[in-house]
């Protein structure tokens, strides 16, 4: 008796559900990657992961040995204190207790439990989207290796929407926000003249600006999302079809306008996030974003002003008249540059162009209107 | 109108889940704030909503009562029978839709100016006196705000009343006995037939209004109005209204 005690002490899992490991949670996901005009279509497609909260509940742990995994890495995020954040910038021990109960949050099947968790030596058994030991091992990243949160739960809660994400593909920022609101500004204005017509989301990474702006754009929306890393482009994908948009919101891997010569002069917007921060300061970056997401999403080169150039030179004959663009920069340095270089276009392509500042205040955005 | 957040470039630059908002409304200092959804997005939507509730309930506008017209945001927050209210206004929102707020302040306006009677803003806004008292009953802080607007005067205020009556019926030796009782048997309380039954006394207005007699010094506030506002209940709340009172104040008598 006391030989299968010690035993059943060793298992962090009920006994009678598998380990985690033989079950790739892709396979939960059948549906082929999106059926849309990908002009190539390769046979080593990247499958995108399911985020943790949407993972089946196929584990289960006791209370008690929950309860021990919490309390353990709670210990850990606690010892942090402010050592990232004088590091690097990064996170301190209040922002990783936060993360911690989301991390919990999503791993239970019931979170109304989580009170629960204040209970000792609680028998009773509750079920998990991931095994125990898995747990153990990404709050170790998390603090060991400052995996993004976001990393390890898969997902990012963004506007009303909560977007798969993984690593290899940009992470959406609160900023980011902002800009469906302006294409929204935009649509109410102009009494639904731009609302027919494609919008163009350069750079997409998850999909988020694409699915938000499909959103307000309604049923009769069409968006193409365009992103040059195909791990990016099978995520927009998977979180476009997640809200039901697979129709509106068209994936396309490739670069910048590349492949949106058919739609040339016809569009009714272009918006991007595409990379600004200048290749200098990537070192310097707090390390869950210079050592985890993917370098082509943050390097704009010298000034960050790399593909923002690029973006503005190939957007005068992508627009149709009239039609609206916006992009997210650096900061002030870039918006004012910016914007003196669009409205100094020898072509005078532009009018209206403008620099909208972000909810902290500093100048974000770079808008305006094809003549 | 400006929204804190922790200073630095921000952007691709930063990731830390900073996710609350807290939003100032410049001209009057009145501050909201909203930390507990995990977007910002969501947070920034919750807290504009409690700013514009914070500032209905606190800034108060002064109302010209001669020749007193209802602004429009007021109309559409009273209920279709109002005699002042025309067709055109539309349907009645309520207090989840974000145009509540500025319906509500308009009416605390009126309250204020009349002096935090009741009954004279339902005359003026075309409803009984039991109506205006359901409408002001259907939010939480709207209710808590006109009872404030009252506190000083001796009418009898929605708030006050209701803590009148829960004393009332606290006091009821039928309920003294009982509440040990009552205190086991909670969880059946909560069906509706048998609360129903162990209740149907207390509803009637007749004991209601003896109840009340029993407690007031000044009998005659003890009117028909004041009854009639005090039958309209939902069982349940009550319950839990009288388990707190006795439980954590045995002393409550206004």
């Amino acid at each position: 008796m006391r030989v299968s005690l010690t035993r059943a002490c060793r298992f962090y899992t009920s006994p009678i559900t598998p380990k985690p490991s033989f079950f790739s949670p892709r396979a939960i996901l059948n549906q082929p990657f999106s059926s849309s005009s990908s002009s190539s279509s390769h046979s080593s497609t990247p499958k995108p992961k399911t985020p943790l909260f949407l993972k089946p509940p196929k584990y289960s742990a006791t209370l008690s040995d929950l309860k021990k995994w919490h309390n353990w890495a709670k210990a850990l995020a606690s010892s942090v204190r402010s050592t990232f954040a004088d590091s690097d910038n990064g996170p301190d021990s209040s922002i990783l207790f936060r993360e911690l109960n989301w991390l919990v949050e999503d791993s239970l099947e019931d979170p109304s439990l989580i009170p629960q968790l204040g209970f000792q030596n609680n028998s009773q058994s509750v079920r998990l989207r991931i095994g125990l030991d898995e747990l153990y091992g990404l709050w170790k990243q998390r603090i060991e290796k400052r995996k993004p949160f976001q990393y390890l739960v898969g997902c990012e809660h963004w506007r009303d929407l909560v977007l798969s994400v993984e690593e290899g593909v940009f992470i959406p920022r609160p900023e980011t926000e902002l800009m469906v609101d302006l294409v929204s500004d935009v649509l109410v204005r102009d009494n639904d003249g731009l609302r027919d017509g494609f919008w163009v989301d350069l750079g997409t990474g998850s999909g988020a600006i694409a699915i938000g702006i499909a959103r307000v754009l309604g049923s009769k929306g069409s968006i193409i999302a365009v992103d040059l890393n195909p791990l990016a482009a099978a995520v927009a994908a998977f979180n476009a079809q997640r809200y039901g948009l697979q129709d509106i919101i068209e994936i396309r891997q490739g670069s910048w306008f590349g492949k949106l010569k058919d739609v040339e002069g016809k569009l009714s917007g272009v918006v991007s996030n595409p990379p600004y921060i200048p290749s200098d300061d990537i070192s310097g970056l707090q390390a869950e974003v210079g050592k985890h997401e993917p370098r082509l999403a943050l390097d704009g080169g010298v000034d960050g002003l790399d593909y923002l150039l690029h973006l503005c030179n190939g957007t005068a004959s992508m627009l149709k008249p009239g039609g609206f663009f916006a992009f997210e920069t650096n900061g002030e340095k870039q918006c004012k540059f910016l914007k003196n270089y669009l409205e100094n276009d020898s072509a005078c392509s532009f009018c209206n162009v403008s620099i909208v500042s972000d909810f902290a205040g500093i100048q974000r955005f770079v808008t305006g209107f094809r003549q | 109108m400006d929204t804190y957040k922790s200073s630095g470039p921000g952007g691709q630059h930063i990731n830390k889940r900073e996710s609350a908002v807290r939003i100032k409304h410049v001209p009057t200092g009145v501050i909201a704030q909203a930390a507990e959804d995990r977007s910002q997005h969501k947070n920034r939507v919750s807290a504009l909503s409690r700013l514009r509730t914070l500032l209905a309930l606190n800034v108060r506008s002064s109302v010209k009562l001669d020749a007193y017209s209802p602004p429009p945001q007021l109309l559409q927050i009273l209920p279709p029978k109002s005699t002042i209210r025309s067709s055109e206004v539309g349907p009645q929102i309520g207090p989840n839709n974000p145009k509540f707020a500025l319906g509500m302040q308009a009416l605390l306006d009126l309250i204020f100016a009349v002096e935090g009677s009741v009954s004279e803003a339902a005359k003026l806004l075309g409803l009984s006196t039991g109506a205006l008292s359901r409408l002001i009953r259907s939010d939480d802080s709207l209710r808590i705000a006109v009872n404030e607007l009252r506190t000083s005067k001796r009418a009898c205020s929605v708030e006050l009343c209701w803590r009148h009556k829960l004393q009332g019926i606290v006091d009821d030796w039928r309920i003294k006995l009982l509440f040990p009782l009552l205190w086991l048997i909670d969880p059946l309380l909560k069906q509706r037939p048998i609360a129903d039954a162990i209740f149907e006394d207390v509803k009637q207005r007749g004991t209601l209004r003896n109840i009340l007699l029993s407690i007031y010094a000044n009998k005659k506030s003890v009117d028909e109005t004041l009854v009639e506002v005090l039958t309209f209940s939902t069982y349940v709340n009550d319950m839990r209204m009288i388990r707190s009172n006795f439980i954590h104040e045995k002393d409550t008598i206004i």
